[in-house]
């Protein structure tokens, strides 16, 4: 339940994922893709940094002003013959949920894809009710549901690591019998679940914002299947992150087209839906309709540094454009928010005991920040968790602290620095090697340092593991020494100014 | 357990949770201003740009999102509608519950009584049909409905639910043509937004704006594009020059 996707520590899945070859080309091969697409989509609109700030205005404008933007929605939705929840938790969300059905004695809950909707685990309690059926309408959540509930790799496209032979062989399970061709497989699923559809008496779907002064939501799309799910259920559950909230459609339709554009490189998604209860004479849609919006965590970074973070509307790019998604994919993260946007929101909804490590999976380039189209400063509230973690938590017990403490003691004292500068070249020479051809030229001319036992603290094998040091020079050959023995010559003001009298 | 779902529209329930954000967030509540954009980007979208022009840029935009588009005058919609029938080979058409005055708008009184080579269902606005609709939409070879606006900067056709032409009737059908009027293109998202929010207003009454471009996809298995996945697999719209 919750965000978590795995029990296993985050090392050993950055090893697994190193092992995955094929998600590996399949997450550079999107990454690529998706940046061609992308920055088409964005060149196209034009103004596209000026855009970003509309955009980042309203969507921290309604973080300000959050509790009266979600009190006018929920009143609007009211009028409007619907039904508002707040929930704090994810149980109570789940709970809320549950009862639901069971009240409505619905039998055939058909889902859309909603990030929140995993967050809450909401599948998996209601698939535990006696004589109810779930079923994902999402193509890709689809996939995964039926293998096994597999974890999805990417918040836009969650089944990036499965080839079309894996997926074919989970549809014969269903009865499938063409080709690997994605377009048959597509065309199959849509007949599956259209006779599911036909029958489905409980819809439950996501929302992309929600629209206080109309107590609509908004949907985007590209399969359809969201609309079939607030056309033919006669209730309707609308699951919201509660930040999730735009003053009004205008807004709405600014931050749609952001959206589309940097999540897939559309103009829009093909379905881009405003959506309320049913209306007075209409003859399908929702004659009930309810809306959970969903704290779990989130209003922990209100009015705090990491407030930005809930301007995010789940477009995915900053994974895309991630070095280290890159190469660990979606699941190496053990959260269903991987990449940059999870390394900043995992430990503020999970905790920093379960996610504690993702803020140092990062290099701080900031491709992440510049991509956002709401302007989040990704990679400073990465940074700023690692500054909590550290200095506000103390939460590093590794041996790391007390070597950095002496290093500050060595190198705060000239008597101290100067005797260890002096056994540097001794101390690390039972693990230095030669250089060898292969070397950069000049870069190890004193010998390397490549492997160090076991035994050797957390901090070290950071330096050695992944390169090699060159190995300290003796006492006779370090800078101080040489510096010593360097005849100063003058600065370059000094030198202007004597040649300056000599040409007089 | 406690029975939360008497907690929906509670004051209660309401009010502990934004007190809880507000006092988390430092911020008093009821404080809100208007927003002030920064900007005012979205009403430049092809600002510069109209009749001719703008409806040349709607037709490249569709035609990017694999719509077809088709520019006709009305007087000419009846044989292009038979000739979509007979192209399409479908068998089953459904048509909105619409008034033969709203046909008429378009010169399509008499084909819309009876189109030639296809069985006919019509949506209805009968609450007792709701099962009877679904059923049409989902055999439906083809769906010809009514769109509001032709968006340019998008490729987009706005359509509206309403009571007869409702959820089922939009999505469900294998191909789906949008009978749009020329009056009716704008030039950006933003512009139609507007104009519903003026329309509801003056009191439209619909519960979902359908802002559509092209048929569904997906990219889901491979990122090979699919076109046709859970929605309509072909999607056209016809847009009527004089009207
Ligand atoms: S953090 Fe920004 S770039 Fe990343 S998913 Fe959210 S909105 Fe998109």
């Amino acid at each position: 339940m919750g965000i978590s996707t795995s029990d296993k520590p985050f090392l050993e899945r950055v090893e697994e994922a190193k092992q995955d070859h094929f998600m590996q080309a399949a997450v550079a091969k999107a990454q690529d893709a998706q940046f061609i697409k992308r920055t088409q989509a964005r060149r196209e609109m034009g103004h596209w940094n000026e855009w970003r700030d509309l955009a980042a205005q309203i969507r921290q404008h309604v973080l300000t002003y959050l509790p009266d933007y979600l009190e006018e929605f929920a009143g609007n939705v009211e009028k409007k013959g619907g039904h508002v929840f707040f929930a704090q938790t994810e149980q109570e969300a789940r709970d809320f949920i549950t009862q639901l059905v069971q009240k409505k004695q619905a039998h055939k809950v058909v889902k859309s894809k909603s990030m929140v909707t995993t967050e809450i685990g909401i599948d998996k309690a209601l698939r535990a009710l006696p004589d109810v059926d779930v079923l994902e309408s999402d193509l890709a959540e689809f996939i995964l549901q039926e293998d096994n509930f597999d974890e999805p790799t990417h918040i836009v496209f969650p089944t990036l690591h499965k080839n079309r032979d894996q997926i074919k062989a989970e549809f014969e399970k269903l009865g499938y019998q063409g080709d690997n061709d994605p377009a048959h497989l597509a065309r199959f699923v849509r007949g599956y679940l259209r006779d599911y559809f036909m029958e489905a008496d409980f819809g439950i779907t996501g929302c992309n914002f929600a629209i206080a002064d109309q107590g609509m939501i908004n949907l985007d799309t590209n399969e359809g299947n969201a609309d079939i799910t607030m056309a033919m259920p006669k209730t309707q559950v609308v699951v919201m992150g509660m930040e999730r909230i735009v003053p009004s459609m205008k807004e709405a339709e600014v931050l749609a087209n952001m959206l589309a554009r940097s999540a897939v490189g559309q103009k829009l998604t093909t379905y881009c839906t405003f959506s309320g209860p049913k209306a007075a004479g209409e003859v399908d849609g929702p004659d009930d309709f309810w809306v959970v919006v969903v704290d779990n965590g989130r209003s922990k970074a209100l009015g705090t540094d990491f407030e930005p973070i809930l301007r995010c509307i789940r477009c995915g790019a900053c994974l895309n454009v991630c070095p280290i998604y890159r190469h660990i994919g979606g699941k190496g993260y053990g959260s269903i928010y991987p990449g940059p946007v999870g390394k900043v929101l995992s430990p503020i909804l999970g905790g920093y005991d379960q996610f504690g490590e993702l803020p140092y999976a990062c290099s701080l380039c900031a491709a992440c920040t510049e991509t956002c189209p709401v302007k989040i400063p990704l990679h400073e509230l990465i940074r700023k968790h690692r500054i909590v973690e550290m200095d506000e938590q103390h939460r590093d017990h590794s041996m790391t602290n007390l070597i950095l403490k002496m290093v500050g003691v060595g190198t705060g004292s000239p008597a101290l620095f100067k005797s260890a500068m002096g056994m540097a070249h001794t101390a690390s020479a039972p693990f230095s090697k030669p250089q060898t051809a292969q070397d950069v030229t000049g870069m190890y001319e004193g010998g390397k340092i490549n492997h160090l036992p076991k035994a050797a603290p957390k901090l070290v094998h950071g330096w050695s593991d992944l390169r090699d040091i060159p190995t300290p020079p003796k006492k006779k050959e370090n800078f101080r020494h040489w510096y010593k023995q360097h005849t100063p010559v003058d600065t370059a003001p000094v030198v202007k100014e004597r040649e300056a009298k000599q040409d007089d | 357990m406690t029975d939360l779902l008497a907690q929906a529209n509670s004051k209660e329930n309401r009010e502990q949770f934004l007190n809880r954000l507000a006092k988390q967030a430092g911020r008093p509540r009821h404080a809100v201003k208007p927003l002030a954009p920064v900007n005012d980007l979205p009403h430049q979208v092809l600002a510069d740009q109209e009749g001719a022009d703008l409806l040349a840029t709607a037709k490249k935009n569709s035609e990017a999102v694999a719509a077809k588009v088709v520019v006709k005058p009305a007087a000419e919609l009846a044989a292009f509608l038979d000739q979509y029938l007979k192209e399409t080979g479908a068998k089953r058409l459904i048509l909105p519950g619409v008034t033969a005055k709203r046909w008429a708008q378009y010169e399509l009184a008499d084909w819309a009584k009876q189109p030639a080579g296809v069985t006919v269902a019509r949506w209805s606005s009968d609450p007792a049909d709701r099962r009877q609709n679904a059923e049409n939409a989902n055999q439906a070879d083809v769906a010809v409905g009514f769109a509001d606006y032709l968006i340019a900067a998008t490729g987009t056709i706005t359509v509206p639910t309403s009571p007869a032409q409702g959820r089922a009737f939009n999505y469900l059908p294998e191909r789906y043509l949008a009978i749009v009027p020329q009056s009716g293109l704008v030039r950006s998202t933003r512009q139609a937004v507007e104009k519903y929010e003026a329309a509801y207003q003056d009191g439209l009454a619909s519960s979902a704006l359908n802002f559509i471009s092209g048929p569904s996809n997906s990219g889901d298995i491979e990122m090979e594009l699919v076109v046709g996945v859970h929605g309509p697999v072909e999607c056209t719209y016809l847009v009527v020059s004089d009207r």
